[in-house]
C-alpha cells in the first residue's frame, strides 16, 4: 500500500457541503480562512469558528473553490486544517489535510483548492 | 532494554505496510511534474514566495511551503537510530505517524517519541507529557577506559566485538513530566490571543487576504481549462506554452501580495503585543514534577533513575496581567494588554524570574569482568540529591544587562567531588556594544562572585578573595538563560 502523500479532492457533483476545521498543539496560535469562490458564494472563517470547528459552507456544484488559510503563532506550535466535502446524505465525499508548524511570531499562509 | 517482541513485531508489520515510492514534488520545472494545477500551483507556493515584498519572516519559515512536499522531506530525511534506513526505528517512526499516537524529532544526538499532549491533560489536576529519547548506544564511559587499559590490540578488539552487537534500542530513556499551574493559564491565553488576532486579521488584512484567494482560484481556473483545451490531464503537457508560463508568473506575483498581506499582519501583531503572550506562559507561576528512568544494554552503562520537582515564575505573567487589571480597573484582555506591557517588570526588557528546584537521582549497582583478559569493573550504585536556586532581574530597558544568582547545593554517595557541596555565583552581566565586542571577541561582560563552602569547590578565580570566594570576570558569547 503506498504512502500517500497527496489528497486530491474530488469534484463536487451535487449540494454537498465544506466544513473545516483547525487542530492546535501548542501555542496558542490563530488563524482565519478565507474562502473564494467562481461563483458569488465566498465566506470568511474566523479562528474561533474553526476551532473546535467546523466551520461550514453550502458548495454549489458549478463552482470552484479556493481556501486561503493564514495562521499567526503566539507561541511555537503547529496546526492542522481539515478541509471535508460532505454530501447531503452525510457521506464525506472528500478529505483534505494540511499541517503547519511554527515559533512565537512567526505568520504563514496555506492555499487548498476544491476540487 | 527493549520494546517487547509482539509490539515489535506489530510496528514492523505497520512499517512494510506504509512502504512505498514518494510522488515526485518539485515544481521548479513544470515539465518535471506529473501531477495536476492543483498539485501544482500548491507546490509552486511550497517554495517560498521571491521579491522583495516579502516578510523576512516568511522568506526564513518558506511561508507559503506545502504539506506535500514538506511531508515528504520529512519523511525522507526522518532519521534512523544507526544511520541507516529500515532499521526497527523507522518502523516506530511510521507507526507513530501512521497512528497519530504522537510526533518523532531529532534533539542532538538523540531520536525523541512525544506521546501525543492531549492524551495526558487532567485538566484541573495540570497536564503530562510522556517521551522516549532514544540513543545511539555506546559503550560505557568507566568500562570504555578499562578497555584501553588492556594491552596491544585486546581492548580495542573487545570494545569493537561489544559495540557492534548493539542494537537501536539498547540505550532508551523514558521523561514523564506533570506540571501544575502553567497549563491553568491555558484558556485564558488562548482567548487573549485570539482576540489580538481578530483585531489585526480583521482590519486591511481580511479583505487583501480574501481578494489574494480569488485571485489565485482565477488563476487555477484558467490553468484547468488550458489543460482541458488541450486535451491534457498534466501540468506537463502543457508545461512549455507560452499561456502557462505567463499563468505561472501571475501566480507567483500573487503570492507575493500575499508575502505583503502577512507583513501588515505581523505588524498588526506586533503592536498590539501578540508574541508577548508565550513569554507571559512561560513566568505563570509552575510547579513540575520530572520523572526519569534510563535504560541500557549492560555494557552500554547502568540504569539511572531521577526525580525533580521545580517552582518557576516570571515577574511578566497572566496573573500578574490579571492583578494589574483588577487593582487599576483595567481590561483584562486585549484592549488593555499593550499598557500592561509598558510597566516595570512586565515590559520585555525589564522582567525578573525565580526558579527553585530538588533533584534526585540513583544510578544502579555496575559489574563487568572478563576473566580471559583479567579485567574487572565493580562500581556501586550511587545517590545525589541536590537543591538549586536561581534569580535574575534585567537592569536596562535595552536588554543590556542583567544580574543573576545561582546557588546550588548537592551531596553525592561515593562522589568525593560533590560530598555535601555547596557554591553560589552571582553575575552581572553586559552587553556589549557591536563595536567592543568585535575589538574583546565575545558579545558578553561577565563579572561574578563565587562562593563556595569549601577552597576545593570554590574552582579558579580571576581574583581570589579568601580561600571560600572569588572573583572572575569573563567575556562570552554564551547566551544567558535570562536572554
Amino acid at each position: 500500500m503506498p504512502l500517500k502523500l497527496i489528497h486530491k479532492m474530488k469534484l463536487v457533483t451535487e449540494a454537498a457541503t465544506l466544513e473545516v476545521t483547525v487542530a492546535k498543539e501548542g501555542g496558542p496560535l490563530n488563524s482565519a480562512v478565507e474562502v473564494a469562490s467562481t461563483g458569488s458564494d465566498d465566506a470568511s472563517f474566523k479562528d474561533a469558528a474553526l476551532t473546535p470547528g467546523p466551520a461550514t459552507k453550502a458548495l454549489d456544484s458549478k463552482n470552484s473553490y479556493g481556501l486561503l488559510w493564514t495562521i499567526a503563532f503566539a507561541r511555537k506550535g503547529a496546526a492542522t486544517l481539515t478541509a471535508k466535502v460532505t454530501t447531503a446524505s452525510g457521506q464525506t465525499q472528500s478529505v483534505k489535510t494540511r499541517k503547519v508548524s511554527g515559533a512565537a511570531g512567526d505568520v504563514v499562509s496555506r492555499m487548498i483548492f476544491i476540487p | 532494554m527493549n520494546f517487547p517482541r509482539a509490539i515489535v513485531s506489530i510496528l514492523g508489520f505497520v512499517a512494510l505496510a506504509l512502504e512505498g515510492p514518494l510522488p515526485a514534488q518539485s515544481s521548479g520545472d513544470p515539465c518535471s511534474f506529473d501531477g495536476g494545477v492543483a498539485e501544482y500551483l500548491e507546490a509552486l507556493g511550497d517554495q517560498g514566495v521571491a521579491g522583495e515584498d516579502v516578510t523576512p519572516e516568511s522568506l526564513r519559515k518558506g511561508a507559503l511551503r506545502g504539506f506535500t512536499a514538506a511531508t515528504a522531506a520529512e519523511v525522507h530525511n526522518r532519521p534512523s537510530g544507526d544511520g541507516v534506513g529500515g532499521g526497527i526505528l523507522d518502523s516506530y517512526q511510521k507507526f507513530f505517524l501512521a497512528l497519530q499516537v504522537g510526533t518523532v524529532s531529532e534533539e542532538g544526538d538523540a531520536l525523541v517519541f512525544n506521546l501525543r499532549p492531549d492524551l495526558l491533560d487532567f485538566a484541573e489536576m495540570g497536564e503530562g507529557s510522556l517521551r522516549a529519547l532514544v540513543r545511539k548506544p555506546q559503550l560505557f564511559g568507566p568500562l570504555s577506559e578499562a578497555f584501553d587499559a588492556l594491552p596491544e590490540n585486546t581492548g580495542s578488539d573487545r570494545k569493537g566485538e561489544i559495540e557492534s552487537e548493539f542494537t537501536d534500542t539498547d540505550d532508551v530513556e523514558y521523561q514523564f513530566r506533570w506540571q501544575f499551574g502553567g497549563g491553568a493559564s491555558n484558556s485564558i491565553s488562548e482567548q487573549l490571543a485570539q482576540e489580538i488576532f481578530e483585531a489585526s486579521y480583521s482590519t486591511d488584512v481580511q479583505p487583501a487576504q480574501a481578494e489574494a484567494a480569488r485571485k489565485l482560484l482565477d488563476v487555477k481556473v484558467r490553468m484547468d481549462a488550458l489543460l482541458r483545451g488541450g486535451g491534457a490531464r498534466a501540468v506537463s503537457a502543457v508545461c512549455k506554452s507560452s499561456e502557462f508560463l505567463n499563468l505561472r508568473d501571475e501566480y507567483t506575483s500573487i503570492l507575493t501580495e500575499i508575502g505583503k498581506n502577512m507583513r501588515a499582519l505581523k505588524a498588526n501583531l506586533d503592536k498590539l503585543g501578540y508574541e508577548n503572550i508565550g513569554d507571559l506562559i512561560e513566568g505563570q507561576p509552575t510547579f513540575a514534577l520530572d520523572l526519569t528512568r534510563r535504560e541500557r544494554a549492560r555494557e552500554a552503562g547502568p540504569a539511572v533513575t531521577s526525580a525533580r520537582l521545580l517552582f518557576q515564575m516570571g515577574s511578566r505573567s497572566l496573573s500578574s496581567f490579571k492583578r494589574w487589571a483588577k487593582r487599576n480597573g483595567k481590561d483584562f484582555g486585549a484592549k488593555d494588554f499593550g499598557e500592561y506591557l509598558t510597566r516595570p517588570g512586565a515590559s520585555p526588557d525589564s522582567r525578573s524570574y525565580l526558579t527553585l528546584s530538588a533533584d534526585y537521582s540513583e544510578t544502579e549497582r555496575f559489574s563487568f569482568a572478563l576473566a580471559e583478559d583479567g579485567l574487572s569493573l565493580d562500581l556501586p550504585k550511587s545517590k545525589v540529591i541536590s537543591a538549586s536556586l536561581a534569580v535574575g532581574h534585567k537592569l536596562s530597558k535595552e536588554r543590556r544587562s542583567h544580574i543573576d544568582l545561582d546557588a546550588r547545593y548537592e551531596n553525592a554517595t561515593g562522589d568525593p567531588n560533590r560530598n555535601n557541596r555547596f557554591v553560589s555565583t552571582l553575575s552581572w552581566t553586559q552587553k556589549l556594544s557591536d563595536q567592543l565586542a568585535t575589538m574583546a571577541g565575545g558579545s558578553n561582560l561577565v563579572v561574578s562572585v563565587v562562593y563556595a563552602n569549601r577552597p576545593e569547590y570554590r574552582g579558579d578565580v580571576d581574583k581570589e578573595l579568601s580561600l571560600r570566594a572569588g572573583l572572575k570576570w569573563s567575556v562570552d558569547t554564551d547566551k544567558k538563560s535570562s536572554e
